[in-house]
């Protein structure tokens, strides 16, 4: 990679060089039953999001992509005044949020990290706050993030810009990513492909991993 | 505190803005048989060190100062080549132990017992801030100030406390709850807090502190 002018898709997802990492795939952000949908959020778009993510991800340990999970939880040890009372939300000793702590809602929706595979535990948007993520894909030799999972303009585009920031190229699987609404999650896709990153559909991984792309 | 404008000990380890931060008491730092704690000879300092640690940690819990504890693991996924590189520099090179492997009985804490109710913070480098929760936390508690103890003075107890420092925490090093390999290493350390950044104090004096008799 070290000598091209010009990184191609298949420069950035390859084996090599690339982490698929996975953001907040859980019951409470996917599942019919979960917080989100409570809150009146249509789960359609995401549940078809994660169809084609846990495809992505079969597709990644075949090809020796390591697969990074990433899932979010919340209890008194990271509810800040700061994250609780968020965009003038009410400052609660109980609030109510997703992925509390060892609640059903904070396991995995549909996609099952192996034995021997990395889960990542965050408290806040981004993956890389307060995590070891960095240090994960620098022991590996990492040097480009695979994103998918939701929501898109929320936690995968916070974890986005934050790789870039932190000097990983950054690669969103558009169609293994989903938010609330469509517009929500065009404005992600927009400002990936302006200003940070390349947009990729998983069919397009796929096939530079199985070599029938060559760009 | 916020009027002040010269932090007194008293001010600093005041329950409603400390909180004490246990660095690293786990088997293979400090048990006999652990892969580092057996190559130390002499294990005077070690033993009282954690024997003080021990009971501040009560006196903590006594006068609701939150208690965190730190927990170094090493595995595949935070081994890098820099880490390992650096390891093999220590006595023994290429073949010095490995150290806290995750899930390992040397990955235990040794002496000191967390309660349920308790944090326990996972690392996988000498600073206790580095790709973990422990600032979050810190501030999610609201704490202003930490007091480090823990093992080894001058490596993860140091590098986490200026670490704190650099992170807008004040630091207090409880002395005589912290142990180095050698009693050099440890005066470097407190000089170095002492001098530069931070407060030094043994924990008779801040218990004392906390009860009101000083």
């Amino acid at each position: 990679m070290a000598t091209e002018q010009r990184y191609t898709l298949k420069d950035l997802v390859s084996p090599e060089v690339a982490a698929l990492v996975v953001v907040d795939v859980q019951n409470d952000f996917c599942h019919e039953d979960g917080w989100s949908a409570q809150r009146g959020h249509n789960m359609a778009a995401a549940q078809q999001a994660v169809d084609r993510t846990v495809s992505l991800i079969d597709e990644a340990r075949r090809f020796q992509v390591p697969v990074l999970f990433v899932r979010t939880t919340h209890d008194e040890w990271n509810n800040s005044d700061v994250w609780v009372g968020r965009g003038g939300r009410p400052v609660v000793e109980n609030p109510s949020t997703a992925c509390v702590t060892g609640t059903w809602g904070a396991e995995f929706y549909k996609v099952q990290p192996d034995s021997d595979e990395y889960v990542c535990t965050k408290h806040r948007y981004s993956a890389f706050t307060g995590t070891d993520l960095e240090m994960t894909l620098r022991t590996l030799r990492r040097q480009s993030v695979l994103l998918i999972g939701v929501t898109t303009n929320a936690c995968v585009e916070f974890t986005a810009r934050e790789a870039f920031m932190r000097e990983f190229h950054v690669v969103l699987v558009q169609d293994c990513t989903a938010a609330p609404t469509d517009e929500e999650h065009q404005a992600t896709v927009f400002n990936v492909r302006r200003y940070f990153g390349q947009v990729a559909d998983s069919p397009d991984v796929v096939a530079r991993w199985s070599g029938e792309t060559d760009s | 505190m916020a009027t002040q404008t010269s932090y007194s000990l008293k001010d600093v380890v005041s329950n409603e803005h400390a909180a004490l931060v246990v660095v690293d008491v786990q088997n293979d730092f400090c048990h006999q048989e652990g892969s580092l704690g057996k190559l130390v000879t002499d294990r005077t300092n070690l033993e009282q060190a954690v024997d003080h640690l021990v009971h501040l940690i009560e006196e903590a819990r006594r006068f609701h100062v939150p208690v965190v504890f730190i927990q170094t693991t090493h595995d595949r996924f935070n081994d890098s080549s820099v880490w390992l590189r650096a390891r093999s520099d220590r006595p023994g090179g290429t073949q010095a132990p490995a150290v806290c492997a995750t899930g390992t009985w040397g990955a235990e804490f040794y002496k000191v017992k967390p309660r349920p109710d308790e944090r326990i913070v996972n690392k996988h480098r000498f600073s206790a801030f580095i790709g973990t929760d422990l600032e979050m936390t810190l501030r999610t508690l609201k704490r202003e100030s930490v007091l480090v103890t823990g093992v080894t003075t001058n490596v993860c107890v140091e590098s986490t406390a200026r670490e704190a420092f650099m992170r807008e925490f004040h630091v207090v090093l409880v002395e005589d709850c912290a142990s180095a390999w050698t009693v050099e290493e440890h005066q470097a350390t407190v000089h170095n807090i002492g001098k530069y950044f931070g407060q030094v104090a043994d924990s008779q004096k801040v218990v004392a502190l906390w009860s009101g008799e000083a």
